[in-house]
């Protein structure tokens, strides 16, 4: 007997049939226990919090000062919350000497926003006075009218605690504490009855005084140091969150149209235009593809509004940071979409067909209107659905360029570590069906829209298809693709270069400063890019085959096909953040970097299933019976038909998964607080960090995506491939 | 009047020229195919008159009019593919009267013509089925009826029967002819077939590399071929390779391999000149055993092949040339592999050519 290599020894394992049962099997519930369940479940889990949002949106709570820490808008310090202490201990002391003077004790109250700048509401001056004078413990209660304040979701209110003695008059602050993200539009008007636990010891040599957090009082109306009638109104009003779904869906609509409106007289112009030129424009049409959107966003925001860009030319911010820069950035991150499908289609084309229609007497408009585009129908639905798809599920970018504008994403994002969890859950909730529902009916529509082609004006049609009328055509195709497209992605390479000519890059390349953090992140996002593509290669790959393959039969085949669709048409932040709700409630015990992963795994997983299924279903059936019938088993002729065919889009589909891995912004946000790449970007843009350090740290991201794409390119190219 | 005419038409794609300083008149209502091998370039002249394609060099005309700057839909043509080109998303009604329709012709007029020319193509009752429902002749009628209903005078066939089974092939070609005809339209087709080229044709330009190597009726081709490729390319021949010995009043002598003579047509050729001598398999008289015949070579047969209406012989000559010999299966005794026969030459139906610059081989090439 010779001796059997390991290749050969698997070979003969995959022609059994339990073997190959067992691979689709658990490639069948990977995808529903880690893709497709879990933000389903997440949803369910947090069902009942949903009537929150239709609840009234005046709250008024009790909330405690806790002697535990927690971080919320760049403040690490103590928490003030609604829920009970469940321990005693001190917070803070003070050290006098005698027992003389009154001690007078008072808060002071700031808002803190998102990027860590405090306001305060008291003007400096400590509210709600009390005063102690003996050695025993006790409530003293003070009141104070808070004042109707505005605020911004992402607001918390810091809250200090002063002391100051009888004699010299100075406050010293003793305590502070601080909420969580209130999610409010506004602090209420009301009077907030502020009792502060007290008590003064003495140890022999001096007097103690010491302010509780949490212990239990013998006597007395109350058992600890907090704060009654502390009121706010709900930013999270139904009324709210279907403004800013509405607000979603409109944006991507109009994106979607409009890109297909450019994108596809670009891709006309790149696959029918003679020039040789034309080549550069088709790479250069892919440059905001592989860029992460976060870099693309800083990009935007520098030409379109900060200071250097068009502004330089115009005097004043040319686009203000709003709905119309959103409009602009998911423009140029959703067109490359759509000229790269619709160029593959045009090539894929039958030219003959509208050939046909010229010599039938039809003027180039009418017969691309007529005829071409009604054949290439199917192209035009998935990229217009795929553009569609990509504004509405972009979070990073957005918020980088949305200023006060609030989108689906952007407001489950802001209630992300609020005290309610209902928005978030309505929100995620809604769109996840509403995206999965116009996603299911332009599948089972798409194929019925017929497209008006027995409508023809022969003559506007003709004057509309003149060399005049053609050319200005191209002019503004070309005009629009560089200065809304090309240029405004690119645009952060300026300071980018300038900090190279500066200190900030040998900072950048010591690490030193913020740079630290930011290698940090960026080792994190193509730590994370390498795990969940390789994994997803392993989970997705019998997937694809089932699919391409219907090895379920064709019904059950064509709906795992649709399902495997669904994180793609719908916002990776609902995703993430029902997703989260899932592990966290249930596997508390997960370490967050494996909930990162999940989160990607989940929004990656399409873009390959869907590549390798529509390259297996390519490769000819009757090559894999010649394989059969040549002796060849499962395992044999997968490895020596399908993957050499198919290797490209394996490679390809690898790509796409990595480079979106590496531009998630929305999930990573909601899911964990680790900052990967792009969250570091959007923090840093809020947070104001210097131009020349942020077009940088883009440039880097930039310049990792090339070099990444080049090497990939390099390893796929060669002959016989697909 | 829609003559075509191509005045020094070159078109190139790169290195490669798909036609060759091209010169043709296809006259007003003839049926003019256009005959060579693939690759030729003859669909490249198909495309040029119908303005798919532009010339590099060159003019084009039909009727009077210089149509280089023309595009397709003011030249006033009906071209039909090879693949039929029906628009898929359209049924066969809505294909048919879409030439009308972007002509903008009153629609009252556009149904009229598009149930005539349903009517010629006898294809009524599938008003409403779509391409893929169609079969390979049903689609291939519709096709010709849409590029009827169009109302041209120029009919533009590509290869339009290419796709088809032989047995519709053989009945569609002559409706074809027929409705081009009863129309009074000039048809080009573009085929190689020449079998069905020969089948149809008024005349044919029978085509290589670009470059038109003869026109004329079928009978001038196949009687009269001017060169060794025509020979070989209408018809079947045989080629022999051989010196002109001598020079009489009733033609040619050439002397072939092992100076075996033989007496061919007149032509201005010199003596000592290298040439070959082509013979149809048919013209041939074959006879068994050995006689004493003018013009004529003994020879053995090798093979024999039985191809239904004919009988095919492979013979090796005394002088050890191969000829193909073909004869009537029903009418003639057979002959049996091994028989020694007598093969004579028939003078009046020989062809006799100079020997070609490129080698026999290459000019005989098609691919």
């Amino acid at each position: 007997m010779p001796k059997q290599g390991i290749t050969e020894t698997l070979d003969k394992l995959s022609s059994k049939t339990t073997v190959k049962g067992t691979i689709y099997t658990i490639a069948i519930i990977m995808f529903f226990t880690f893709i497709l369940l879990p933000p389903i479940l997440g949803i369910i889990i947090k069902w009942d919090t949903i009537d929150q949002i239709f609840a009234d949106p005046n709250r008024t709570q009790v909330s405690y000062m806790h002697s535990t820490f927690w971080e919320v808008n760049n403040l690490n310090t103590s928490k003030f919350d609604v829920e009970t202490p469940s321990y005693s201990s001190f917070n803070s002391t003070s050290m006098v000497n005698t027992l003389n003077s009154i001690y007078t004790y008072g808060v002071r109250v700031w808002k803190k926003t998102e990027s860590g700048t405090e306001k305060e509401i008291t003007d400096g001056l400590c509210v709600a006075l009390v005063n102690k004078k003996d050695i025993t413990k006790s409530v003293e209660t003070g009141t104070w009218d808070c004042p109707v304040v505005p605020m911004n979701s992402t607001d918390s209110v810091v809250i200090r605690i002063y002391y100051k003695t009888g004699s010299d008059g100075r406050w010293s602050s003793i305590g502070t504490f601080i909420t969580r993200r209130l999610g409010a539009t506004q602090l209420n008007n009301s009077t907030w009855m502020i009792h502060y636990c007290l008590e003064v010891t003495f140890n022999g040599f001096e007097y103690r005084y010491t302010h509780y957090v949490g212990d239990t009082l013998s006597a007395g109306f109350t058992n600890y140091s907090k704060i009654e009638a502390f009121a706010w109104k709900s930013g999270a009003t139904l009324a709210r969150a279907t403004s800013a779904i509405g607000a979603s869906f409109i944006v991507a609509l109009f994106v979607a149209t409009v890109d297909i409106l450019a994108g596809l007289p670009t891709a006309w112009l790149i696959t029918r235009g003679e020039s040789r030129w034309l080549n550069v424009l088709d790479t250069f049409s892919d440059i905001p593809f592989i860029v992460p959107t976060a870099t693309l966003g800083y990009s935007l925001l520098l030409f379109w509004s900060q200071p250097g860009g068009l502004s330089l030319l115009f005097g004043a911010p040319f686009v203000s940071p709003g709905w119309l820069l959103i409009i602009l950035l998911h423009f140029t991150f959703s067109f490359p979409v759509v000229v790269r499908v619709m160029v593959g289609a045009l090539l894929d084309y039958k030219l003959e067909y509208e050939q046909a229609s010229r010599t039938l007497g039809a003027a180039p408009l009418t017969a691309a209107r007529t005829v071409t585009f009604p054949i290439l129908k199917h192209s035009l639905i998935a990229s217009f659905t795929l553009a569609f798809a990509r504004s509405l599920s972009e979070t990073g970018a957005t918020m980088m360029v949305a200023g006060a504008f609030v989108n689906g994403p952007i407001f489950i994002k802001n209630y992300v570590g609020t005290f309610e969890e209902g928005p978030l859950v309505f929100v995620s909730f809604v769109l996840l069906v509403l995206s999965s529902l116009v996603f299911v009916t332009i599948r089972l529509l798409g194929s019925r829209l017929r497209m008006p082609v027995r409508k023809v004006w022969p003559k506007t049609e003709r004057k509309l298809s003149s060399p005049i009328v053609t050319s200005s055509r191209n002019g503004v195709t070309l005009l629009i693709f560089f200065v809304i497209v090309l240029i405004p992605s690119l645009f952060v390479a300026i300071p980018a270069f300038e900090a190279v000519f500066t200190g900030v890059l040998s900072e950048a390349l010591s690490g030193a400063g913020v740079w630290s953090d930011y290698w940090q992140s960026i080792t994190l996002s193509y730590f994370l890019g390498t795990v969940v593509t390789v994994l997803n290669v392993v989970i997705g790959l019998p997937m694809a085959i089932i699919i391409a393959r219907r090895k379920l039969g064709n019904g059950p085949s064509a709906v795992l096909d649709m399902l495997v669709n669904i994180p793609i048409i719908v916002p990776s932040v609902a995703l993430g953040a029902s997703l989260a709700i899932f592990w966290k409630e249930n596997f508390a015990f997960i370490p967050e970097i494996w909930l990162l992963i999940f989160a990607h795994l989940a929004i990656t997983y399409p873009y390959f299933v869907r590549s390798m299924s529509a390259a297996i279903e390519r490769v000819n059936i009757e090559l894999e019976e010649a394989g059969k019938t040549l002796g060849a088993r499962p395992l044999g002729i997968f490895r020596t038909i399908i993957f050499p065919l198919t290797k490209y889009s394996m490679f390809s589909g690898a790509i796409m998964m990595f480079t979106r891995s590496v531009s998630e912004t929305g999930a990573t946000l909601v899911v964990s607080s680790l900052v990967t790449a792009p969250v570091l970007l959007v923090n840093w843009v809020k947070s104001g960090v210097p131009t020349a350090t942020l077009g940088l740290g883009c440039g880097f991201l930039i310049l990792f995506s090339f070099i990444i794409l080049l090497v990939l390119r390099l390893v796929v190219r060669g002959r016989g491939t697909y | 009047m829609p003559d075509v005419r191509l005045a020094n038409v070159t078109k190139r794609y790169g290195k490669i020229v798909a036609a060759d300083n091209v010169n043709l008149h296809i006259y007003d209502k003839e049926y003019f195919s256009l005959l060579g091998p693939s690759g030729c370039g003859k669909t490249t002249l198909l495309r040029l008159v119908a303005g798919l394609v532009q010339p590099n060099e060159g003019e084009i005309y039909i009727g009077d009019r210089l149509v280089n700057n023309v595009p397709p839909e003011d030249r006033d043509i009906g071209f039909v593919f090879q693949t039929f080109a029906l628009f898929p998303h359209m049924n066969s009604w809505d294909n048919v009267i879409y030439g009308p329709r972007v002509k903008g012709f009153d629609m009252k007029k556009a149904e009229t013509i598009g149930h005539e020319v349903l009517e010629m193509v006898r294809l009524h009752e599938r008003l409403d089925a779509y391409p893929n429902e169609l079969s390979g002749g049903m689609m291939q009628r519709i096709a010709v009826a849409r590029a009827l209903a169009a109302g041209a005078k120029l009919l533009l066939l590509d290869e339009p029967l290419g796709q088809l089974d032989a047995k519709v092939r053989n009945v569609l070609r002559y409706e074809i002819r027929k409705m081009v005809k009863d129309l009074e339209l000039t048809a080009v087709h573009v085929t190689h077939d020449q079998a069905e080229a020969m089948a149809i044709s008024d005349r044919i330009a029978v085509i290589k590399k670009g470059r038109i190597i003869q026109v004329g009726t079928p009978k001038e081709l196949y009687m009269a071929p001017k060169s060794v490729f025509v020979a070989h390319f209408i018809g079947e021949s045989n080629f022999l390779e051989g010196y002109i010995s001598s020079i009489n009043k009733e033609g040619l002598i050439i002397e072939l391999r092992n100076g075996m003579r033989v007496h061919t047509v007149q032509k201005n050729m010199k003596k000592g000149e290298r040439a070959v001598l082509a013979v149809r398999p048919e013209t041939f008289v074959i006879e068994k055993g050995i006689k004493k015949k003018k013009n004529s070579i003994l020879g053995i047969i090798e093979r024999t092949t039985f191809e239904g209406t004919n009988i095919r012989y492979k013979v090796r000559l005394e002088n050890d040339d191969l000829v193909m010999v073909v004869k009537p299966s029903l009418i003639e005794e057979w002959l049996n592999v091994g028989e020694k026969v007598t093969v004579s030459f028939p003078q009046s139906k020989t062809h006799i050519f100079a020997y070609p610059e490129v080698g026999l081989k290459e000019e005989l090439a098609v691919e």
